[in-house]
Formats: structure tokens, C-alpha cells, sequence
């Protein structure tokens, strides 16, 4: 299935783009497309997950715009959002 | 939460007209804005223009909590330092601008920014509070607080030309450590901004302050907006309470 994916704040900046594909498989859940953009986009590695392959849990994440557990399954077609915490004042 | 209403004089009436001309907020709502203390942290490129707008709507007292001193630097945003200020305390610039502008508005000026020491008092003397503060010690400090005394905490942030502003209602919303249950190692305390980016943060900021202490409208309570201004996409997502958050959880 194909996902997209949105970024916001740092994480759009640190990808130099705010918006991508991944293809996953059926029954694949958030967790699994943050993991696989991880290891896809090595620039985005350390704000997404941590060394032990845990996603980070300060990054917001959304699928088409409601709030979700990264065990949720996706759907083809979903669009994830990843924010990164932003505090600049 | 209720609000205690401060009786209007003539000059009040006269200087706040037009906005008591807005529906359901008229004079009891002005009256309320008089009788409220909002503490501000900080007040440089968000805090600045937010407290401005809380002076000109006619907010009773401002409580400003921001440390060091005016730099070049601060000022392609920083709208309530000016360049004859440069090299003396930011808080008190900005306390002298707000004077300026309405002297009827009572300003406290701490040359601190919010810390685990002073969190504490200086949420105590506030009615409500809003969070400008460009670390998330600070945040969190904050939040803290107004969870444990039950303050509305409004909290607005920026980076590059993005915001995010939500509503914490203690008790009813989504707290920041729900959002953010740890200090987020990749944020840096410099980061890319225009004044012009921050003020939209501020004006929203400042737009929910003034609905939460007057009672009306629909605020952001349970929802986050996000903007990009490069794209001028605005955004309005729900956020859920984390029921195992270690602040407001149960």
C-alpha cells in the first residue's frame, strides 16, 4: 500500500522536503512507516527514532489529521503527519 | 472557570468601544479583561506582540517574566525592544513600550525567565498564563504549575515559518507533557524566524486569552492549529489527554 507522508518544523527542514512516499505492506502500522522512513531517509534517523529502534515519542503524529497510537494499522492511501515539538518564541 | 469583572470608568468605555461592539463579549466581557492578571513568558518575538495585544485590549495587569538584556539581534522581531534600549534589561523595555501604549495597564517587569524555582509564585499571581518561552525547561515548568493550580495555560510556539498554538485547560485538555512527554533532544534554542511569523502566533495566542477570561467564542481547547506560512496552509487537528501522563494523568 502506499503512504504518505507530511513533515513539519525541524523534521521538514532537516529532509529538505515536506512531503513523501513510502510503500509498505498490508497490515503495516504507523510504527512500521516511521521505522522504514527512518531507515529510507538517514538524515530524519535520529529525530524519529531512538538507538534502540523505539520511535521517539516527542514527534506528533497524525494519520489523515486525527491523533493515533503508533500501533494503529494504516490504510492505503493514509497520509501520516510527523511533527517535530517546536518551542521557538 | 470564572473571572472576576472590574467595573469600567468613562475612559475605559470610551477606548474599548469598538471592541464592545463585538457580539457576546460587550462590556461584561471588557470588564473581565480589566479584572484579569496574565503572566507572560517570555516577551521577545511571540511574548512581545502578544503582550501588546493584551495591553490594547485592555487586560488589567501583565505579569513579564524575561531575562538578559537588548541585542541587535532581538530586533527583527522582537517588536517591544527598541534600539535605544540595546545592552540594558529586556523586561523592562518591553514594560516601558506597554506603559506607552496603555497606562492604565498595570506591568510587572522580572528581569527572570521561568524557571523550577520561581514557576511556582509567579503562576500563583496569574489568572492565566501564556507560554512564549523558546526552551522546553521552561515549558515544562510552566505547565506543571498551571496544572497544579488549575490556570489556563495558552501555548504558542514557532519555528521557521511554522506555528502551533493550543489551549490547556487543566483537567479538560491535553497538558504540554501529554503532547511532549519528554524534553525533546533535537530542538536548538536558536532557530530561524521572522517577526512576521511569530506576531501571527501571537495575535491567535493572544485572540484565545481574551475568549478563555471573557467567556465566548470557541477557543482551542483539545485542538491544535498549525500554520505554515510558506505555504499559508492552516491546520486544525484534535489532540487527546494522555491518561498515563505523568502531569495530568490520572
Amino acid at each position: 500500500m502506499k503512504i504518505t507522508i507530511e513533515l513539519w518544523g525541524q523534521l521538514k527542514q532537516v529532509a529538505g522536503e515536506s512531503c513523501l512516499s513510502l510503500e509498505l505492506p498490508e497490515g503495516a502500522t504507523v510504527q512500521d512507516a516511521i521505522r522504514l522512513l527512518a531507515s529510507q531517509a538517514v538524515s530524519l534517523a535520529s529525530s524519529l527514532v531512538e538507538e534502540d529502534g523505539t520511535c521517539r515519542p516527542s514527534n506528533l503524529v497524525f494519520v489523515n489529521d486525527h491523533q493515533i497510537l503508533l500501533s494503529d494499522p494504516l490504510q492505503d492511501g493514509n497520509t501520516i503527519t510527523l511533527m517535530s515539538p517546536i518551542a521557538g518564541g | 472557570m470564572e473571572f472576576k469583572s472590574t467595573p469600567l470608568n468613562p475612559e475605559e468605555k470610551a477606548t474599548y468601544e469598538w471592541q464592545m461592539w463585538v457580539e457576546d463579549f460587550g462590556e461584561a466581557g471588557q470588564e473581565k479583561l480589566k479584572g484579569a492578571t496574565a503572566l507572560v513568558s517570555r516577551c521577545g518575538g511571540l511574548g512581545g506582540p502578544l503582550c501588546y495585544h493584551l495591553a490594547s485590549a485592555g487586560f488589567g495587569k501583565i505579569i513579564i517574566a524575561h531575562a538578559g538584556h537588548v541585542k541587535h539581534s532581538d530586533l527583527n522581531r522582537q517588536i517591544l525592544m527598541t534600539h535605544d534600549w540595546l545592552g540594558k534589561p529586556r523586561a523592562e523595555s518591553a514594560a516601558r513600550r506597554l506603559r506607552e501604549l496603555n497606562p492604565r495597564l498595570e506591568v510587572e517587569a522580572v528581569p527572570e525567565n521561568i524557571s523550577e524555582e520561581n514557576a511556582a509564585d509567579l503562576v500563583g499571581k496569574a489568572d492565566l498564563v501564556f507560554d512564549c518561552a523558546p526552551l522546553f525547561s521552561e515549558r515544562f515548568a510552566m505547565n506543571r504549575e498551571c496544572v497544579r493550580q488549575s490556570k489556563p495555560m495558552i501555548e504558542a510556539a514557532m519555528f521557521d515559518l511554522e506555528g502551533q498554538i493550543t489551549t490547556i485547560l487543566p483537567g479538560e485538555t491535553p497538558c504540554l507533557s501529554c503532547l511532549y512527554p519528554a524534553d525533546p533532544p533535537q530542538w536548538k534554542r536558536e532557530f530561524p524566524v521572522f517577526g512576521a511569523v511569530s506576531s501571527i502566533a501571537a495575535s491567535i495566542a493572544a485572540m484565545e486569552g481574551i475568549k478563555v477570561v471573557s467567556g465566548f467564542g470557541e477557543t482551542l481547547a483539545g485542538k491544535l492549529l498549525c500554520y505554515d506560512a510558506r505555504t499559508m496552509n492552516f491546520r486544525r487537528v484534535p489532540i487527546k489527554r494522555n491518561p498515563e501522563c505523568p502531569i495530568c494523568g490520572n
